[in-house]
């Protein structure tokens, strides 16, 4: 009796494995449900299954956005090329705004690009937990998803602005360095960036609305102590670490360092910047975990 | 059924609700989180030393805490149907929503040995601008589907839903009765090992009702684990194989599905004479 119930059970414990590996790619049974206590579990594997999620909201976003619209993805190019001719008219042509050498036009869009992308990434995953409350409270998946796919949803506009930016460099003879292989690298320092804000403004922003407010005049702020119109170079020396507290200021240099043939690579100061993310991101993580839980009673 | 193992395994499982009140921070604004903050310090140390025992760091207002489900234990065996009897705001729900980890219990815990699928409510996920093609790939991938599962099964449910005239239409154009309709198929046509199935998944007219549970029942015999939530009390009796009783978020009874549902009618109707 004892020893057969044994052998089933081992027979059963196999099956399961089994099934495991086949259905879940090596989640972790049984599954245990219990309350919160105590530091929360990241379980990236978690959300590295379900990743499909990502992939179909993000296309869903991008459907969605450009449904009933006349100019449809065209929208992800107009904006950074008007803001780049205001942007021109005003520090190109009424203040004299120094550029190292590239034609302004192409100095601001450079810099336009990640930013445009960035201001997108992180409004849209400041309310991702709000818009899709629906999904929260009626299904589970791994909540990280979604700020992730907010952050990553924006990528495609990322690459329309880049192919704008690859059109109009050479009206203005402007090259890219030959550092352009580094771009990719760049562009995950940005989206690091977005995550890292997107994963606080989203937790925060399902019990105090009030983050959604605060959000774009925050941008807007952002903007000015980011070098989008003007070159960092104009931040003394000294203060250079200060101003690398903002990654964004990294990450914009970036960009132009490996897209613009000539312009300076950004300074030891950047280490400040990956300091900030890499700490941000992590600690992001665990606050996002640990407020996880609530979501669905609180939203 | 006594050799199988447990596929589900539920132990004094409880969630409260802190009902009326809310923390003076939320209700207040930015006024009582000055005052938090400044008495802060001080009911730290007094926490210290003993004096004073602050149930809370954040000052509540009034209200009191709701047991909505306490002390829920049971067993759910490999290929059997537990199913669930309780009045309006018994608890049922919440005790599907902690089990497909929607929402964190209070104390007690539950083990789950094996993938579980939800069908808790009809059209997850779905978005009105997308048409019905498109949403049932993105309700099927955010229920748990794999891309190759949902295109294996897209005729099926298309076919089942009877929309097949209006799939390449955005659902908002759609009757409500057709979405809930998608929506049921979708979520029917989940294959996991565990079910937790709510029967107000069951939607539409009096047919298309008849349909669902139909393929309900079809899931349940199909030698998956299932914990069913019925309001049918007879489509329940016929379905489980054991059912449990939960009144005001207590475990009532336990037992076979026709002594739970005739307790719980007598119940309902001694209840119903008194009012």
């Amino acid at each position: 009796m004892d020893r057969s119930d044994a052998l089933s059970g081992m027979r059963w414990e196999r099956q399961m494995k089994a099934d495991v590996q086949r259905t879940t790619r090596g989640g972790r049974w049984p599954i245990e449900i219990r309350p919160p206590s105590g530091w929360p579990q990241l379980d990236l594997p978690a959300v590295w299954r379900r990743i499909d999620i990502v992939y179909i909201l993000g296309l869903r976003d991008i459907k969605v956005r450009y449904k009933q619209s006349f100019a449809g993805i065209t929208w992800a190019f107009i904006q950074p090329l008007i803001t780049m001719f205001v942007f021109t008219a005003v520090f190109d042509g009424v203040v004299k705004v120094p550029t190292g050498g590239s034609p302004y036009p192409v100095f601001a869009l450079a810099a336009l690009v990640p930013w445009t992308y960035f201001v997108h990434s992180i409004t849209k995953a400041t309310t991702c937990l709000v818009v899709d409350q629906d999904l929260i409270k009626r299904v589970y998946f791994p909540r990280l998803i979604l700020p992730i796919s907010a952050v990553s949803g924006g990528i495609v506009d990322f690459f329309i602005a880049l192919a704008l930016l690859l059109i109009v460099m050479p009206f203005y003879g402007v090259m890219p360095s030959s550092a352009v292989l580094l771009l990719p690298f760049f562009l995950l320092f940005a989206l690091a960036t977005a995550l890292t804000l997107g994963l606080w403004l989203s937790a925060v922003n399902v019990r105090y609305r009030d983050v959604n407010n605060a959000v774009p005049f925050f941008t807007q702020i952002m903007m000015f102590v980011s070098p989008v119109a003007y070159p960092s170079s104009v931040v003394p020396e000294q203060w250079q670490w200060a101003y690398a507290l903002n990654p964004m200021a990294t990450v914009i240099d970036g960009f132009r360092w490996v897209l613009l043939d000539g312009q300076p690579a950004p300074g030891p100061a950047a280490f400040v910047s990956v300091a900030v993310v890499a700490v941000g991101l992590w600690a992001g993580l665990y606050f996002f975990r640990w407020q996880e839980d609530r979501f669905a009673d609180v939203v | 059924m006594s050799s199988s193992r447990p596929m589900i395994e539920v132990e004094k499982l409880g969630k409260s609700y802190w009902v009326g009140g809310e923390r003076l921070v939320d209700h207040m604004g930015m006024h009582a989180l000055v005052d938090t903050a400044l008495t802060a310090p001080a009911k730290w140390i007094a926490r210290r030393v003993g004096k004073i025992s602050s149930p809370s760091r954040f000052p509540m207002t009034e209200g009191h805490m709701k047991w909505v489900l306490r002390d829920v234990s049971f067993q759910v065996h490999e290929g059997e149907v537990l199913g669930v009897v309780g009045h309006n705001g018994a608890g049922k729900s919440v005790l599907l929503k902690l089990l497909s980890q929607i929402t964190r219990p209070s104390e007690g815990c539950a083990r789950i040995y094996g993938r579980v699928g939800s069908m808790l409510e009809a059209g997850t996920g779905f978005h009105g601008e997308l048409t019905g093609r498109e949403n049932i790939r993105l309700a099927g991938a955010i229920l748990g589907m794999s891309r190759s599962q949902i295109a294996d099964r897209l005729d099926e449910i298309v076919s089942f839903s009877e929309v097949e005239e209006y799939i390449d239409t955005p659902i908002k154009r759609y009757s409500s009765g057709m979405i809930m309709r998608l929506g049921f198929s979708v979520a029917a046509h989940l294959n996991t090992d565990i079910m937790l199935i709510d029967e107000v998944l069951a939607v539409g007219d009096q047919r298309f009702k008849r349909r669902c549970i139909e393929k309900m029942r079809s899931v349940a015999t199909s030698g998956k684990t299932v914990v069913f939530v019925g309001h049918d009390l007879g489509v329940l009796e016929r379905i489980s194989d054991r059912a449990i009783l939960i009144r005001d978020g207590r475990m009532h009874m336990e037992g076979r599905p026709q002594e739970v549902v005739s307790e719980h009618m007598a119940w309902a109707e001694a209840n119903a004479a008194t009012e």
